[in-house]
Formats: C-alpha cells, sequence, structure tokens
C-alpha cells in the first residue's frame, strides 16, 4: 500500500523571496492511498497536480509537507529509496527521454544493472521483458528503429523487467496514434493479468480508465473527489471541469438511462441496434 | 539523421570486433608507440601493410580506406612540403619537383612523416569501426578504474558519453525543426543579408537551450526512477573475460614493439 | 490562395537513400491536389506515410522532384519567387518550445523584424494578431511567454505565425498535450480564422473525433499516396478505408447512420449524443402510443 498523509508540495522557486505572492504550490494537503494492486485513474487539468504527485511517490521529489510512505517506508528516509523506487515504477510520456541505451537489450539491461541484477539472468530477463510486452525486435535493434508504439512498449518492457508493485503511467500514451495507444493499453493489461502489480493511470483519455477500480479527480492542486468511476460518469459538468470528456456511446447511455429508456451504461452498437430494431 | 549513420561502427560480428576491448585498446596504444618510435622505412610500410591486412580480415569496406587515405591527402601535402623546406643540402638533390627540391634524407623523412600519419590514422580508425562506442567506453572505464581510487569520475564520464551518443541524433534532428520553425514565422529573414541572418542565431539557440535542458531534466528524472544512483552496487551488463586469443595479439604487438628496436 | 499540386513526386537522389532513416523525408508519388482558399482540412497518416514531406513541400522547405507546386497558379520554384512560401504560416508540433523573446510582445513580433515597420504599425499587427488567438494585450504583452499555461504559451506561438498575415494556416497536431479546454478553445479560434479571415487552414491530426467535429475535407495518406481524399463523414465509414488505417468508425458516426437507417432522424450526419437520445425517446414513446391506440 503506498500511504499518501496529508501532502503538499512547492517546487523550489528562487524567487520566492522577492516575490511572496507567487505561489508555487502545486499539491494543497493530499490524502489519499493506493492499495495493492489497485487500478487508480488520476485525472484533472493540465498543471492540477496529477503528475507533481507522481515524482513524490517514489521519493524522486519529497513532499513539503506530510508524508508518503511505500509498504510502510518514508520516503523522508533516504535508505528506504531503492528499494521504493524498484517498486514504484514510471512509464513516462516521452520514449525518448526515458531511454538510456542505445539498442532495446540495453535499455532494458539499464535498470536491471542498477539494481544488482545477478549477470547471468540479465540476458534472460531481458528476453522475458520483450516477450511480455510483444515488443517484435531482437535485442539488437537500435531504438531509434522502433515506431512511437514500439518505443513506449520498450519503455514498459524496461520498468516490468524491475517486477514493480506498483506502476505510475504519467500520460503514457498521449503521444501515441489510436492504433498504437489501443495496442499499448491492451499489452499493459495482458502483462498485469500475468504479473499483478498496482497501476496508477494518469490520462486525459476516458476511454482508457473506465474500468478503473477509482478514481481520483484533481483541481488546482487539491484532492478534489475521488470514488468508482460510476459516481462521476453522469457528472458532465464535474468531468468538463476536469478537462474530460466522456466517450460517445457512454454519454448516449447515460442519457438514455436519464430519459427513462432502459440500457446498460455500457451500451454498445449492438445493444442500441437490438433495442430499436425490436420496436420497429 | 535519426539512425546512427554517423557512429562509424557497424555491427558485423568479425574476428576483430570479439576481441576484449581493454585489449583492443592497450594493443592499439603499443602499436601506436611502435609506429612512432619506428624510423625503418621498410618495416613502417610493413606496419601499414599489417594494418591494412586487419583492415581486411575486420570486413570494412575498401572504399572507406580509400577516402580515409585520400582525406589525408592535404597533410601528406603539406608534410612534403615542409620536409622540402626544412631539410635543404644544395648539391644532394635527389628529386626536384618543380620548385620542390629534396635530399635523400629528406625525401626519407617525409616518407616517414606521411606513412605515421596514415598508420595512426588507420589504427584508430581500425579500432572505432571494429569496437562498439559503448564497448569501447566500458574497456576504457575498466583500464582506468584505478583512477576512482582517487575518486576521478571514470564511471560518470563514460555514462555521460554513452548518453551523449544516444541524444546526438535527436539533438540533430532537433535543431533542424527548430531552424524550419524559426524560418516558418521569421517573414523571410533567412532571404536577407548577413545581418539579418545573424539575428536569427538566438532564436535558434534560445530554444535548443530551453529544450536541451527539458529533456535533460525529464531524462534524470527517468534514469533515477530506473534506480540509478551511480556506479554503486551495479551488475555489469557486460562481463569482459581474457581468452587466449587476446594475449597471443597482447604477446604480438610486444614483438612488434621489440622489432624495431632490433632492426 | 489556391493551392494546386501537380503530378508532385518527391524522392530521395540516390545519395540520400542510404542514410534513410525515420527523419529524412518520405517518398511521395504522384500526387494530384488542389486546395481551394478558406477550406478546413484535416491530414491523416502514421509517420513515415509521407505527411510531413508533403507539408514541407506546401512551405517550400522541400522541392518537388517531379511535377510542380502552384499557389494562386504560380510555382515559386521554378519562377524564382520564394516569398509566396510566406504567406503559408506553418506551426510546428508543440510550437511553445520554439519561443526565445523575453516578453510575449517581442516573440510575436519576431517575423516583423525584417520587414523595417514603424514602432506603431508594428503595435498595430501584434495587437491584431493577440486579438485573433484571443489573448488580451495589455494583459500579456510585457509578460513572460515562458510563465504561461502551456494553452496560452500555444496560442502566443500561434499568433507569431498569425502576424505575418498568412493566407494559408498549416498546424502539425496543434492539440497535442492540450487538455479539453484547451483544445475546444484552440478549435473555436482555428474555425473563427477560417471564417472571418477566410484563412485556408490544414491540420494534421490522428483524433478522429476532433476530424469529424472540424473538417470539411479530409486527406489520408498512406505511403506517399493519397488513399482518400474527401469529406470524413464518408471517408471514414468505409469500411475498406478504415481497415488500411487500422481505424474504428467512430460511434458518432454508427450511431447517426444507424437512426438514419431506421429512419428516426433525417439527415443528421454528426448527431451529439443529447440529440440522439431525444430521437430515440420520442420514436420509442411514438411506437408505444401506437401499440395502446391499437
Amino acid at each position: 500500500m503506498i500511504e499518501i498523509q496529508n501532502v503538499s508540495f512547492s517546487y523550489i522557486d528562487w524567487e520566492d523571496e522577492i516575490d511572496n505572492e507567487h505561489s508555487s504550490r502545486v499539491l494543497h494537503h493530499v490524502t489519499t492511498s493506493i492499495m495493492t494492486n489497485e487500478f487508480v485513474a488520476l485525472l484533472g487539468r493540465n498543471g492540477s497536480g496529477k503528475s507533481s504527485l507522481t515524482r513524490l511517490l517514489n521519493g524522486i521529489e519529497l513532499p513539503s509537507e506530510g508524508a508518503v510512505q511505500v509498504e510502510a517506508q518514508t520516503t523522508r528516509n533516504s535508505h528506504n529509496i531503492p528499494s521504493i523506487r524498484r517498486a514504484v515504477q514510471i512509464v513516462f510520456q516521452n520514449p525518448e527521454n526515458q531511454q538510456v541505451g542505445l539498442t532495446v537489450g540495453e535499455d532494458i539491461a539499464f535498470g536491471l544493472s542498477n539494481i544488482g541484477y545477478p549477470h547471468e539472468q540479465i540476458q534472460e530477463r531481458i528476453a522475458w521483458a520483450i516477450d511480455i510486452v510483444g515488443l517484435d525486435a531482437d535485442v539488437d535493434r537500435p531504438v531509434t528503429r522502433l515506431s512511437g508504439g514500439e518505443q513506449q512498449k520498450l519503455a514498459l518492457a524496461s520498468v516490468l523487467a524491475l517486477s514493480p508493485r506498483y506502476l505510475i503511467l504519467d500520460e503514457a500514451t498521449s503521444m501515441l496514434d489510436p492504433v498504437a495507444r489501443k495496442q499499448f493499453v491492451q499489452t499493459l493489461h495482458e502483462a498485469r493479468k500475468k504479473h499483478p502489480f498496482a497501476l496508477i493511470y494518469i490520462t486525459h483519455h476516458l476511454e482508457e480508465v473506465l474500468e478503473a477500480d477509482r478514481w481520483i479527480l484533481f483541481r488546482n492542486g487539491h484532492l478534489y473527489q475521488e470514488g468508482l468511476p460510476e459516481q462521476f460518469l453522469s457528472d458532465k459538468t464535474l468531468l468538463q471541469e476536469c478537462g474530460l470528456e466522456l466517450p460517445y456511446l457512454r454519454s448516449l447511455g447515460l442519457t438514455l438511462r436519464d430519459r427513462g429508456i432502459p440500457v446498460s451504461t455500457s451500451l454498445d452498437v449492438e445493444e442500441l441496434r437490438e433495442l430499436l430494431c425490436r420496436f420497429n | 539523421m535519426a539512425n546512427n549513420s554517423f557512429l562509424l561502427y557497424q555491427k558485423q560480428n568479425t574476428w576483430i570486433e570479439r576481441w576484449d576491448p581493454r585489449m583492443k585498446i592497450t594493443v592499439s596504444l603499443i602499436f601506436a608507440a611502435a609506429l612512432l618510435l619506428n624510423h625503418h622505412l621498410l618495416l613502417k610500410t610493413a606496419q601499414i601493410a599489417l594494418l591494412i591486412f586487419l583492415w581486411w580480415i575486420a570486413k570494412l569496406s575498401w572504399k572507406v580506406l580509400i577516402i580515409t587515405i585520400l582525406s589525408l591527402t592535404i597533410f601528406f601535402i603539406s608534410t612534403m612540403i615542409y620536409q622540402s623546406m626544412l631539410i635543404t643540402n644544395p648539391g644532394d638533390t635527389l628529386i626536384q619537383i618543380g620548385i620542390l627540391e629534396y635530399s635523400a634524407e629528406g625525401a626519407l623523412n617525409g616518407l616517414l612523416m606521411c606513412e605515421q600519419i596514415a598508420g595512426i590514422v588507420l589504427l584508430l580508425s581500425l579500432l572505432v569501426r571494429t569496437t562498439s562506442p559503448i564497448i569501447l567506453a566500458e574497456g576504457l572505464e575498466m583500464i582506468l578504474k584505478p583512477l576512482k581510487k582517487i575518486k576521478l569520475p571514470v564511471h560518470e564520464a563514460v555514462m555521460m558519453f554513452t548518453i551523449a551518443l544516444r541524444f546526438l541524433p535527436i539533438l540533430v534532428e532537433e535543431i533542424d525543426k527548430i531552424r524550419k520553425a524559426q524560418i516558418a514565422r521569421g517573414g523571410g529573414f533567412h532571404r536577407k543579408g548577413v545581418s539579418s541572418r545573424w539575428r536569427g542565431i538566438l532564436p535558434m539557440l534560445m530554444p535548443l537551450f530551453v529544450l536541451s535542458i527539458l529533456r535533460a531534466k525529464e531524462l534524470a528524472v527517468a534514469m533515477e526512477s530506473r534506480c540509478y544512483q551511480g556506479d554503486h552496487g551495479r551488475t555489469p551488463i557486460r562481463k569482459y573475460k581474457l581468452h587466449p586469443r587476446d594475449y597471443s595479439i597482447l604477446a604480438f604487438s610486444i614483438v612488434n614493439l621489440m622489432l624495431i628496436f632490433i632492426v | 490562395m489556391q493551392i494546386q499540386l501537380v503530378n508532385v513526386s518527391f524522392t530521395y537522389s540516390k545519395k540520400k537513400k542510404r542514410a534513410a532513416s525515420t527523419a529524412a523525408p518520405s517518398v511521395l508519388h504522384h500526387i494530384n491536389l488542389t486546395i481551394q482558399s478558406g477550406e478546413m482540412l484535416a491530414i491523416a497518416g502514421k509517420s513515415g506515410s509521407g505527411k510531413s514531406t508533403f507539408l514541407q513541400l506546401l512551405k517550400g522547405f522541400l522541392a518537388p522532384t517531379g511535377g510542380q507546386i502552384l499557389l494562386d497558379g504560380i510555382d515559386p520554384n521554378t519562377s524564382k519567387r520564394p516569398d509566396l512560401f510566406d504567406q503559408i504560416g506553418y506551426i510546428f508540433q508543440y510550437p511553445e518550445h520554439q519561443l526565445f523573446s523575453p516578453t510575449v510582445f517581442e516573440d510575436i513580433a519576431f517575423g516583423l523584424q525584417s520587414a523595417k515597420l514603424t514602432r506603431e504599425i508594428k503595435e498595430q499587427k501584434v495587437r491584431k494578431a493577440m486579438k485573433a488567438v484571443q489573448l488580451d494585450y495589455d494583459e500579456f504583452k510585457d509578460r513572460s511567454p515562458f510563465e504561461l499555461s502551456g494553452g496560452e504559451k500555444r496560442r502566443v506561438a500561434i499568433a507569431g505565425a498569425v502576424v505575418l498575415e498568412p493566407r494559408v494556416l498549416i498546424l502539425d497536431e496543434p492539440t497535442a498535450g492540450l487538455d479539453l479546454q484547451s483544445r475546444t478553445a484552440l478549435f473555436d479560434l482555428l474555425h473563427q480564422m477560417n471564417e472571418e479571415l477566410g484563412l485556408t487552414i490544414l491540420w494534421v491530426s490522428h483524433q478522429l473525433d476532433e476530424i469529424v467535429n472540424h473538417a470539411c475535407r479530409l486527406l489520408a495518406l498512406k505511403k506517399g499516396e493519397f488513399i482518400a481524399d474527401g469529406s470524413p463523414v464518408a471517408i471514414l465509414s468505409d469500411p475498406a478505408f478504415l481497415n488500411a488505417f487500422g481505424w474504428e468508425e467512430p460511434s458518432v458516426l454508427i450511431v447517426s447512420r444507424l437512426l438514419k437507417e431506421l429512419g428516426i432522424t433525417s439527415g443528421n450526419d454528426r448527431i451529439s449524443p443529447e440529440e440522439a437520445a431525444d430521437a430515440i425517446a420520442a420514436a420509442l414513446s411514438l411506437h408505444q402510443q401506437q401499440i395502446t391506440a391499437k
């Protein structure tokens, strides 16, 4: 479990002394927790603080106030950091800016090498990681010869190789085209089925997190609301405030239910066709 | 430019590629010493012939070899001119080409010098063309390991080198993009005079600087997230073991070095 | 401005072929195309499809290796009129990354430098450009572009292109990285410039809803050829096309068509969820009445 206790955070602002009015605080008193193997979506507009929160979860940044505890270890204690980082991994938005190796194999090996993975098993583990994300490339392929979707799968392979217990996706799909995005999401969930881990998912695309266990909505650095997705789905105004838009069919399904027509919340085209044909 | 075509190394899995990088670097140094200390024309020619033979063994392209040699023409010419002016022995003129007069000594010196230049360049080029830059860097890191004791950041330097290799093509691409973007909104400043073009420098450098910093920051966070904490507790990704072949090339290069003292 | 492509091809010279890579321009084959003044046109295609080559040809960064590009009937490449390309504004992906000046005003005025304008005219033009992108002149002109929000930065960057009064605006994935509010606002802006200033707008997108909702015409590139050119609604409901792109038909089109086929609505190709729900509810209650009447 990751516990986030009354966390506030501001980036160090060198102009602070000159300009006290200008607040650089990006998170205000956030308290929540993330359970083992839970699928949580962090939602909110750009700059609402959700991304900053993820940097606190593995001790890249430390909270200005409050505490973050990963499996009862606080990020404030630097002795805990290696084991915390190993447990909490991040896939970032831009694949280019998270690759360290020149080839697929070298990039996956980077993390393994850092945690002191036994040398004899590294090659085996690299092959395992490539296989689990279904990357169609051999170990020696230069990373520059991968498409955007493949690069992001590589990023996923590189972190999964470290067997994280919590995986943060920080808008990991936002630079992908719809086809690659769908593939990536599919790959992710398949991997999670085989080797469960908690998923902390930041996105602007609601269809990717409709199946989440919990949504956490952020607004202006505050944890605004949290709960089951169903709680928020019908509240269009709230979603819009958080920069979110319902997928078309969801929206249609909800409106139909409002009009007293009994359709399921996860309305699909087949159901709609059936409903209409029954009457016509 | 996003590929690694500007890297000299292309993987071919030849015999020379499999040599241990530490030994390769050591042997290259010994060979370079042998080239520099050698003042025997025939022996020097033999050494260069050996390098060309290794070039063939390494399955490197002949075209590249010729280009490498030709690119040195200007050095050859200037060396020869320099030698003709330096060593003048009136009366002892061996050859005369235009206004350049060569004594036997001058001509020999000139040739030796040219061979020296060609030899060193071929040697270096052979080294970098048959070794992946990463492996080369790791080899260097292992050789320089003792310097870590006096707190020299050997590992960090090698890591920086590796990352630079990764980001160079990205940077080149970015420069091209920024240049085009600024031209696109520059109202045709690129077609006007030199002063106008100079004004285009800041709009190029500033975004490049900002973007590089941004990338560096993101990369640093990504590296830290993946448990990077410097040299401490890392497993080497490749383990290098010295094989009999590595010792034999070492022995061979020492013989090569000794030879020049004997002859 | 009318843009005409007559049998335009682009291939590498032999030398460059060896250095071919992801960033090198892709090949284009015999493109014939006319873009009329005032169109609102979306371009779709994966990386390597020739999309970026196509855009760079339009802006004159690349010259075609075969055929001609005509801007209002003149070929700027052969008739030595590169200045004609200045009438085409080109906004790269993440244009906010190209900002460099200490103030918003100076950044927007960058393109005016070489024109030797008086201070007043310059100010007037910047004011107009900022108005076009809906940034308040007095509030923003002296601020540093680096301290603005993502959406605002992008507006400043767009203003930097608009200030040159282009007749055509090319945007490469203009909504990438923006949230819903900023995306909506950006498209309101593009529509407004399209309608009020008569600007031709071409933008690259792979967001299907964006294309369906905002484009009058869709060009889809695959392997250097336009495999589709026409109404987005028609193209995006064509199974052969969707298959070729690996795309799924947008739900809005499926539902609209279904309702039309069943005679529940008439003619609306892009029905909103609310309208659809109303139409369905009305149809169902009518049906109910008919049953009770019987």
